[in-house]
This record gives C-alpha cells, structure tokens and sequence, in this order.
C-alpha cells in the first residue's frame, strides 16, 4: 500500500513543484552519482557522473507522470531502474532520433516494467539509500532546531562525546544537555518518520527504518539504540559519499 | 689420603633417569621448533623473494605496458592530427573561418596529447621503471597547467586610452577579455589630481563584441561598477563605441585552493596545526573582513570561493566581480554561483522567483565565507553542507563558528562583523585548540580587538603544489554539458577519462610504494635533470605550437583571475552571428554546421520547445513540428533550435539549450505562468537564446496553442519584440 505522504509527494512531483524536485535531487543526486561511479568503475569522470545523474533527473520527470503505485516497486529499486535507464540509453537514443536512423530508442516504460522483474539492488546501494534519507531528517532537523540544540545532539551523538565534555565545551549544565538531546531526537524520530514514508512505494520498504533499529515508536531503553543507528547510517553514508568524492576524483 | 667422597642423596640419584628423560624431550622440542622455524624463515625468505621477483616482473610489464600504450597513443594522436589539418585547409579555401579554426584547435589538441604520450613513452615511463618515476609525478600536467595559464603575448596591440597592455590573461568564461596592463605616465599624474592612486599594474577587464561579450553580462557587471570604484576595486571605467572596459588592481598571487593545498600537503593527512593553522584562522578573519566592506558598499559577491580568492602573503583579494549584486536590487533572484559554496536555500528562494531585496544576499556571502574556512581546514569543499562532517584537526571553536555561518540563515551570524568578532577570538588565542565554543563573543564570552591579533609570519612550505590535485567542485550543469558533448563528440572525453583513471591508478601505487632512497636519488641527479629538461622541453615544444591553443572550456585550470563561472561567450556567438570570437566563442561556433551558419546569420535564435519531449509526441505531430520549423525559417527568417530540426551531429551546444529550456520550463504546460517566468528569466540573464517559442498540440495534434516568450533585450539591433512578431507567427500557425 502506498503511503498517503507519498501520494502526496507523487503529486508534487507531477505538478512539477520546483521544491518538490530540488529536494529530490538535493536528498538522492548523491546517490545517483554513487551508483554512477559504481557502475563505471573508475572509467567514468566526475562530471559524466554528474551528467548522468541530471539525466536521470530528467528521465524521472517523465516517468514520475507513468508511475503506477499498484506495481509494488520499492522506491530504491525505482530509481535504480530510471538510472539504469538512463545509462544504456540515454546518448544513443539521443543520437537514434537526429540521425533518423540506428538503434530505436528504449521504452521508459518497458525500463520501468523491468525495475521489479531484475536481481534486487545490493546491500551497498540500499545503505545509500538508507544513508540518504537519515542525511535529509538530519537536514530538516537542522533548520528547524536551534543551533545549540542540534550542536548538542552532533556532538552527542554524531561525533560520539561524552555528555561532560559537551556541556563543557558548549558551557551548558549536563542536564541542559540531556534535556535538548532529547528535544533533537524525538525531532529526528518524527522527521524520519516522514522522509521514510515519504519515500518508501511499498510496505516492507517502510518498515526497513525498523529493521535497522530507526524505529519512528521507540520505547525509553530504545533511545541509545536509536542514537547509534542513526550514528552508524549517517557515518557510513558520509564514508561512501567520501569514498565516492576520492574514486571519481572530485 | 683418600679424598672423601660425598654421598649423593637418594632422591636425586632416583631422579636423574627422570630427569635425563625431561631433558632429551626439551632438547628435541627446542630442536623441532628451531627446525620449524628455520624451515618456516627459509621458506618466508623463499616466498618474500618470489614476491619481489613477481613484482618486478609486474613492475616491468606494466611500465613496458605504459611505454607500449603511450608510444602507440602518441603515434594515434599524430595520425589524427595529421588527418584535421588538412580538413582546416579546405575549410580555409572555402572561407568557413570558424570551422577552420576548429578543426586547427583540434589539430593542436592531438598534437599535444602527442606531445605528451611521447614523452611518458620516452622518459616518465623508462623513470618509473627504474622506480624514480616520483620525481616527475605529475610533470606532464603540472608544465602544460603552467604554460596555459602564462600571460599570453598576442592583447599588446590592443589599446586602451592611457595604458600600456603587456600581456593577455587567461579569459574566463564571462565573456570578457583579461589584460595585464601597465598605466603610462600622463595618466598615472591624471588620475592622481583625480585622487586616484594607480599602481604600476593593473589588469583590464574588457567587455565588447569582438570579444564575444553580451549586452546582458555587460549590464550586469556595469550594475556594480560603481559601489566596486567606491571600494576601490575599480580605478576607472569607459565605454568606447562597441567596447565596454574598467580597470581593476592587478593581485599578483596564488588562489586560495592551491595555498590550502600547499598547506595540507606538508602538514600531513592529519590536518593543519601549528603556524599553518594560524595562517588558516588569519585568512578566514581577512576573507570576512573584506566580505564586510562589500556589505557596507550594499553590494554582495555572490561568488565566494577559494578560487576568486587570491593570496598575497597573510592578506586576501577577493576577485571576480561578475556576480557582484546590489544588496537592495529589484532584480529576481538567480542561482548563480557555485555548487557547494552556494547556500542551497539561494536556489530555493531563487526557484520561487523572489527579489534580490526580498532575501538577506549578506547571510549568503555569510555561508560561502564559512564553505571556504571548511575547505580550507578540511582541503575539501563541504560535500553536506553543513552536515558536512570534519575529518582532520580543527579546534572545535573554529568549526562552531563554521557551522554558525553554515545554519539555515534564520540562526546564522547576522553580518560579517560578528562573525569576525568570533574568528578574532580564535586568532587571538595562544593556542586555538583551547579556545571552546562558549568562550567566543557571540555565546556570551569576551571580546578581543582585533589590534590583538598577532601578525604571525606565514608557515614556509617545503613542497610545491601537486597540479593534479583538485578542490574545486564541478563545473555548473550548463557547462558540464557542453564540455561532456563537446569531447564526446571530438573523442577526447574517453580519453580524458582513461588518463584520469590511468592517473589516479598511478597516484594509488605511488602511495603504496616504498620510498625511494634519496641517495640513488642524489647519486642519478645529474642523470635525472638531464631527462627532465628534455621532458620539458617536448612538452613545451608541443604547448607552444601554433596549433596548440588551449580550450578554455575543456581545460578548466585554477586562474589568479578566474572568471570560470559564465559561459555566455559561447552563446552570444551564436546569438550575434559573427564568426570572430575569443576561445571559448569560438569553440562554440566550431560546433554550429558551417552551412548553417552561413545561411541564417542574422535572424534570432529561438529555441523551438514542444510541451512534451520529441520522442512522446506521435507522427503526426512531429511532421507538424518539421512544418513549423521549417516555416519559421522561411518565413520569419528565425534560426530555430529545436528536437526536430536537422541538425548536424556536431550541433551539441543546441542540445544544451534545449536540455535548458526544457529545465526552465519545468515540464509546465504552455501559459502555464511559472514556466512562462522561468523562461523569461532564463532568456533575460543572457544564458539562452533571444526567444522560445512554446509549443502545444491539441487534440487533432495540430499545434495551435503557442506562447512566445522573447527577450526584452535588445540584441545587436534585432529586437524580438511581442507585437508584430507574434501576429505573424500567430498566422503561420493557423
């Protein structure tokens, strides 16, 4: 069943709500561009990355009008199918159509028809996705915290520190500290909640935030857990996009 | 008498078998696990010495491999070479100048890759196999980098009223010519009386249409002139006839991007400490400084980044006015500037169409200003924007204050001076690392003057900057598809991407070798110099050609003055009709069909674009859509950029700007008002063509809804108005 956030989402999208975009390229364009370094390994540049990854865009603007809830195609391996796309097909389709002649140009649709049909994407690609989506409530949470709150809430928990040493260094008692830690990361519950439903296409996409321990209902014992999964997802997203920046030498 | 004999005891006597017995079994395991260890260390040896012969065959191989590949791409490049030069010739003999020019540059291009393979061939890849292949790492990009970015002779004849041009600089892409100039005598005593002090050099920034310039860039940099003369920026300014040109403080230094990258290499992957940090805290407090005296002048950059920063010893020049915006201007809101330097809410506020006056433009300058401080702590742009994370040393007050400039601008320091205040406190500080975030002025702790901070010498650097390192982001999307088309269509993309992975292959290998010893090194010296001067002067050879004029567009290189962010040259070829241009024009002309050129020289450019993409619409359709392409040319005597016009293979720049208009429109329905507003404001900027005709298929898939979107500026005297235009491509339609 898809998600009323999503419908909504969708619907965005297909009215061409430049927000809608910007925040579906600033959340998954470095994901787009991961895989794309993947798939080159190593042969493809930086900036044909890049291109790729603006093609992709363009190739979503059209698919996202065709797209069809009832297929039960996972969001990721949705977008993975539109790259693929993208990457077989796009400069010879291109060049098929001025020319008047050569390979005919591949179906968005057939590509799309095919998404859930092929092998599932890999672990690596699912943690970027995961890592994307941790990346974008972490962003919302920013804007909409104050800065010492979410400074709080980095040090605590994204950098690791101790509780001592972060009241120290921000000169906040220890309880201010634990009290605005709190704040920050039910904030980050709730956002996460939203990102993940927001785009997620099928149920079992949903609950995979729960299976990596991003439970949206937590209990009080869960919060550590909570704290480490989110570290986790969100240093080994920034890994990735670092490892990404060295490969396609950025 | 009888030495008396001691009675051993009993006990012992019992165990000595026993013990003889523990000690045989001691002895023989001491034995076995010598044995073993002996036979464990002969085989080690055996096993590291068949490791180093396999490496060594594989060492050989591959540099025989390299010699082999580069001898033969050498020898490939020449052929190709060989085979455009005369492709120049006949395009000479049938007066396509543009197109001859191209197939030169080409020539020049091959040559120089030749050039270069042959000497990988002859020396860089025979060094590396003797395993001294680090001392001329990166020679052959580090020379050519070198020799493009050297003033260039052939500006001396220009004239500009009371200077004397020396030399040209690297254009970049605005649209303007650089020139290093120094004022004569007369004029230095003028301007003096004027209360104008001129230095002995300055550089001319020249917009005009011989050089490929726009009326739309030139309004634009015109807007800032003079809060920029205000602030000293500018000397004087003057228009003659077709020529537009201001004169600016010539900055001589390196960019920012390649200081930080000198710092970072000799402080190790650790990050900075010590003197070089210092140095790094007084660039930001300098950086911000003249951040403020742009803010107080009501005018924002726009553009700051490391690499229109220039370092002059401890202080910085920001340079590069092109972007330079009146603080209080009625204008809409652009995203130009530069990806990752740039607050991402500027793109969303300029999405939604507001007003310069209607955002805070100081609190962007504010996040470009904390972007730069991160790359220059990290040497890294800030890939998350503010969630970008710090991976070296930095002492936590100074990645508060970055993160502080980074917020969403709701929680962002409010102006220049209050983030200078902070930064003041951290250069103050004996030892910055121990300065915590509660300590800075704006959370409370006290303030320093800035008197207090020392003027601490900057770090010696022990180490020249390695060219084929790079911090600076990716071109812009408009430019990257010009530049990914162009060397597709030329073949140079795949061997760019093959060299740079090639590269980086080697660069990974190197970090994984052993150091060479330093005395094989002094001992082959003499031996090495010889080869490397050898080496430089092929290059040098192959770079000074006079085919070898660099593509500005194709090989971005870090310039003191870098105006690295417009293209608009290349459009306002097209858009002007003229076949004479500067580089960048030029390679944007070499890509329009010569015949094509020749034919519809002095109409408009329009970019016919379809509601929906060419390959949704059906048959029918699309002979409707080669109709009225066809009629538009005949009859209105526009040049018509559209999916479905015939064009050539090499037409790559028109793919851009279909790509563009479809962008700017937003896949909106024709009339639809957003779309419309994005149009227009995309046209208006300069960046596309003169108009865009919209066009939409009814239900008998005849295409009578339409909108022309044109522009408002008047462009070489071809206006492309609304009225009279409209009615008659109205009737065509019908």
């Amino acid at each position: 069943m898809v998600q009323d956030v999503t419908t909504g989402f969708i619907q965005r999208l297909r009215t061409r709500d430049p927000q809608a975009w910007f925040e579906l390229w600033e959340i998954f364009g470095p994901v787009l561009r991961a895989q794309f370094a993947r798939w080159g390994k190593g042969r493809i540049g930086a900036e044909t990355v890049q291109d790729l990854s603006q093609e992709t865009m363009t190739a979503l603007a059209t698919a996202i009008d065709s797209h069809d809830p009832s297929r039960g195609v996972r969001f990721s391996t949705w977008l993975l199918a539109i790259a693929k796309y993208t990457l077989t097909d796009e400069f010879d389709r291109r060049m098929a159509l001025k020319r008047g002649a050569g390979k005919k140009p591949m179906d968005l649709d057939h590509a799309y028809d095919q998404a859930g049909d092929e092998a599932p994407p890999d672990e690596r690609y699912e943690g970027l996705i995961i890592g994307a989506k941790v990346e974008a409530a972490l962003r919302s949470v920013e804007r909409e915290t104050e800065m010492m709150d979410f400074e709080v809430y980095r040090l605590r928990v994204l950098e690791g520190r101790q509780g001592k040493d972060v009241a120290i260094s921000l000169g906040l008692s220890e309880a201010a500290v634990s009290r605005r830690l709190t704040k920050v990361r039910d904030r980050v519950r709730s956002n996460l909640g939203d990102v993940m439903a927001r785009f997620s296409f099928t149920d079992e996409e949903l609950e995979e935030a729960s299976r990596k321990g991003l439970d949206a209902n937590p209990n009080k014992a869960s919060d550590a857990l909570f704290d480490e999964a989110v570290a986790e997802v969100y240093q080994r997203y920034a890994q990735f996009r670092a490892e990404l920046d060295r490969s396609t030498g950025v | 008498m009888e030495p008396m004999s001691i009675p051993q005891p009993a006990l012992l006597m019992s165990l000595h078998p026993v013990l003889a017995v523990v000690g045989v079994i001691l002895a023989s395991i001491l034995g076995f696990v010598l044995l073993f260890w002996l036979i464990g260390a002969l085989f080690k040896g055996v096993g590291w010495t068949f490791s180093m012969i396999g490496r060594l065959i594989g060492h050989l191989f591959e540099c025989v491999r390299g010699i082999v590949v580069e001898a033969v791409r050498a020898v490939g490049a020449l052929a190709t070479a060989a085979l455009l030069l005369p492709m120049a010739v006949l395009n000479v003999a049938l007066g396509r100048w543009a197109a001859s020019r191209h197939y030169v540059r080409s020539s020049g291009e091959e040559l120089r890759a030749s050039g270069a393979s042959l000497y990988l061939a002859a020396i860089g890849w025979p060094l590396r196999l003797v395993g001294l292949g680090f001392m001329i790492d990166g020679f052959e990009d580090r020379v050519v980098d070198v020799v493009a970015r050297a003033p260039r002779a052939e500006g001396a004849d220009l004239e500009f009223e009371g200077y004397r041009v020396e030399a040209t600089l690297p254009p970049g892409g605005s649209g303007a010519q650089l020139f290093l100039a120094s004022p004569t005598e007369d004029h230095v005593a003028r301007m003096a009386a004027q209360g104008v002090q001129l230095p002995s050099r300055v550089v001319i920034k020249a917009f005009g249409l011989q050089f490929g310039s726009s009326l739309p860039q030139m309004m634009r940099e015109n807007r800032a002139l003079e809060a920029a003369r205000n602030m000293g920026l500018v000397f004087e300014h003057s228009s003659e006839g077709e020529r537009f040109y201001y004169v600016m403080p010539y900055v001589p230094g390196d960019d920012l991007g390649v200081v930080t990258r000198r710092l970072h290499e000799d402080a190790g992957p650790e990050g900075l400490e010590g003197p070089a940090l210092d140095a790094v805290v007084g660039y930001a407090c300098s950086l911000v400084q003249i951040i403020g005296r742009f803010h107080e002048a009501g005018v924002w950059h726009k553009d700051i980044k490391p690499s229109n920063i220039v370092a002059n010893g401890n202080q910085l020049e920001l340079i590069d006015l092109g972007l330079v915006t009146p603080l209080a201007s009625a204008m809409t809101l652009t995203t130009h500037g530069t990806e990752y330097y740039r607050d991402p809410d500027l793109v969303r506020q300029a999405m939604r169409g507001v007003k310069v006056h209607e955002v805070d433009g100081v609190k962007f300058d504010l996040y470009s200003a904390g972007a730069v401080v991160y790359s220059m702590i990290e040497d890294s742009f800030p890939a998350h924007g503010n969630l970008s994370r710090f991976t070296k040393r930095c002492p936590e007050a100074l990645a508060w204050v970055v993160r502080r400039a980074m917020a969403d601008a709701s929680q962002r320091y409010g102006s220049a001076g209050e983030m200078l205040t902070d930064l003041a406190k951290v250069a103050a500080a004996p030892d910055p690392f121990a300065v915590r975030p509660a300590d800075l002025p704006s959370m409370g702790g006290a303030a320093v003057e800035l008197d207090a901070i020392p003027d601490r010498p900057l770090p010696p650097l022990r180490r020249a900057p390695r060219a084929s390192t790079r911090t600076t982001p990716p071109p812009l999307p408009h430019q990257r598809r010009r530049i990914e088309h162009m060397e597709r269509v030329s073949g140079r993309q795949r061997r760019k991407e093959a060299r740079e992975a090639h590269r980086r292959a080697r660069a990974q290998r190197a970090s994984e070798r052993p150091p060479s010893s330093r005395f094989a090194v002094a001992s082959l010296g003499a031996v090495m110099l010889m080869f490397v001067f050898l080496g430089f002067f092929v290059v040098s050879m192959s770079s000074s050609s006079p085919f070898s004029e660099p593509m500005a567009v194709a090989t971005p290189a870090p310039s003191r003055i870098d105006v690295s962010r417009d293209d608009l040259s290349n459009r306002v070829e097209l858009r002007s009709g003229r076949s004479e241009a500067h580089a960048e024009g030029a390679l944007f002309a070499s890509a329009v069909a010569p015949g094509a050129e020749a034919e519809s020289a002095h109409g408009p450019l329009v970019v016919l674009l379809t509601e929906r993409p060419h390959e949704l619409l059906d048959d029918a359709e699309r002979t409707e859509l080669d109709t009225v392409v066809a009629a538009l040319g005949d009859h209105l005597g526009w040049r018509v950029v559209s999916e479905s016009s015939d064009i050539d293979f090499a037409d790559v720049d028109e793919e851009s700007l279909l790509a563009e208009a479809r962008a700017a429109a937003l896949m909106k329905s024709v009339g639809d008002t957003s779309g419309e507003d994005r149009l227009q404001a995309w046209i208006d900027a300069g960046l596309g063509p003169d108009a865009v005709l919209w066009l939409g298929f009814d239900d008998r898939h005849k295409p009578t809804r339409h909108q022309l979107i044109a522009s408002d500026v008047e462009n070489d005297g071809r206006l492309v108005g609304r009225g009279p235009e409209l009615a008659r491509l109205t009737g065509l339609l019908r």
